[in-house]
């Protein structure tokens, strides 16, 4: 039978159970074999001869569940590193693990994660975890965890607000926003040594970094008021010009015209580093500005 | 390098938002997106928490808010 790709999933492991990715939408194991052409003076002709010299992994997922953005934000604040599985799962829930012959498992870093909270979108996360050390044949069946009924988010109940300096609460909401992207990165350095047994490659985790793309509709020449606490192009462009971080927030928002924020979700400095003014002809004039984080982000409030 | 297992913390002491115990990952259920908001006024000032993405359950047609709570 041909397997569809809601049964091979990804599972992670959480309190010694393994648990698909919730709500995932696709996923992509890569597994490379990195190469040195061994061909010398010795061989007649022209042709390369690739031999590995060693074996690296990784995962990508995307799933519409990003109920779990504080717990991901966090794991890659704390460099913790993750045990994933990718397996065959039942048809009858897309779920428990069938330990095909395929399965394997091993240790990973999560070092990319976007979160995209786009306006009338239902938000989604993409993870990538590169893999640290060696991938294993699932010797035992594991016990597996199902999957919480997950819950979608919309992108406009998701917004980011900006403070004017790095000491100000960040309480202006980005007015008429259409986007909203955090990206999170880690960089992974090849920590492999002549002591490292076999062919995998061991990651080690060298620095943080993270950038927040959001995109919104220009507005005429009217300012928005105090008691809207909305934040317009003008106010963008002072903090362009000053050159210098401001305090930000991203939060669930609720109220009259979703401005008013409830929980934050992360929230840290940023330098805005790029502000595109876009006017189309015959459309609608937009801005896209691009930030990036300044020290730490911190997970909530 | 500081290892720390992929399981969320307990906290130092039992807290609640009504009679729900805040443990973990503990995930808020309410009617409405400004109940929602309440719960999490609710939670006491002395809870270090991360909160995801506030969502919308259409099997149930409840509103959500994973918890997660910060032990540090």
């Amino acid at each position: 039978m041909i397997l569809k790709g809601q049964n091979f999933r990804i599972l992670t492991l959480v309190s010694n159970k393994f648990k698909c990715v919730g709500m995932a939408t696709n996923c992509t194991v890569t597994l490379t074999n990195n190469t040195d052409d061994a061909s010398t003076k010795d061989d007649v002709g022209m042709a390369a001869k690739p031999t590995m010299t060693s074996q690296a992994w990784s995962v990508q997922v995307e799933s519409l569940d990003v109920s779990d953005a504080a717990a991901m934000l966090t794991a890659i604040k704390n460099l913790t590193p993750f045990t994933l599985m990718w397996d065959e799962t039942s048809t009858a829930d897309n779920q428990t693990g069938e330990q095909a012959t395929f399965a394997r498992k091993g240790t990973a870093y999560l070092n990319d994660a976007t979160f995209q909270f786009d306006d009338r979108t239902n938000s989604t996360k993409s993870l990538q975890f590169t893999g640290s050390g060696a991938l294993e044949k699932i010797a035992t069946a594991p016990t597996y965890e199902a999957v919480a009924s997950g819950s979608y988010t919309k992108g406009q109940f998701v917004r980011l607000f900006l403070g004017s300096d790095n000491t100000t609460a960040p309480a202006k909401v980005i007015a008429a926003a259409k986007t909203l992207s955090l990206h999170v990165s880690m960089t992974l350095e090849d920590a492999t040594t002549k002591d490292t047994p076999g062919n995998w490659q061991i990651q080690e985790p060298t620095g943080l970094s993270y950038d927040i793309t959001t995109s919104a509709l220009m507005r005429g020449n009217d300012t928005i008021t105090s008691s809207v606490a909305g934040q317009d192009l003008a106010s963008i462009e002072d903090i362009y010009e000053a050159g210098t971080p401001v305090r930000w927030k991203i939060a669930n928002v609720g109220g009259d015209n979703q401005r008013t924020a409830s929980s934050t979700i992360v929230s840290g400095s940023c330098l805005l580093t790029q502000l595109t003014l876009n006017g189309p002809n015959r459309q609608n004039a937009t801005y896209q500005a691009t930030l990036n984080g300044y020290g730490a982000y911190t997970v909530g409030a | 390098m500081n290892k720390k297992t992929n399981e969320s913390a307990e906290p130092k002491q039992p807290a609640y938002v009504g009679d729900l115990l805040l443990n973990g990952t503990t995930v808020l259920t309410a009617k409405t997106r400004e109940e929602l908001a309440d719960m999490v006024n609710d939670i006491p000032a002395n809870v270090r928490y991360g909160a995801g993405a506030a969502g919308y359950n259409p099997e149930t047609g409840a509103f959500t808010l994973r918890v997660d709570i910060i032990n540090d």
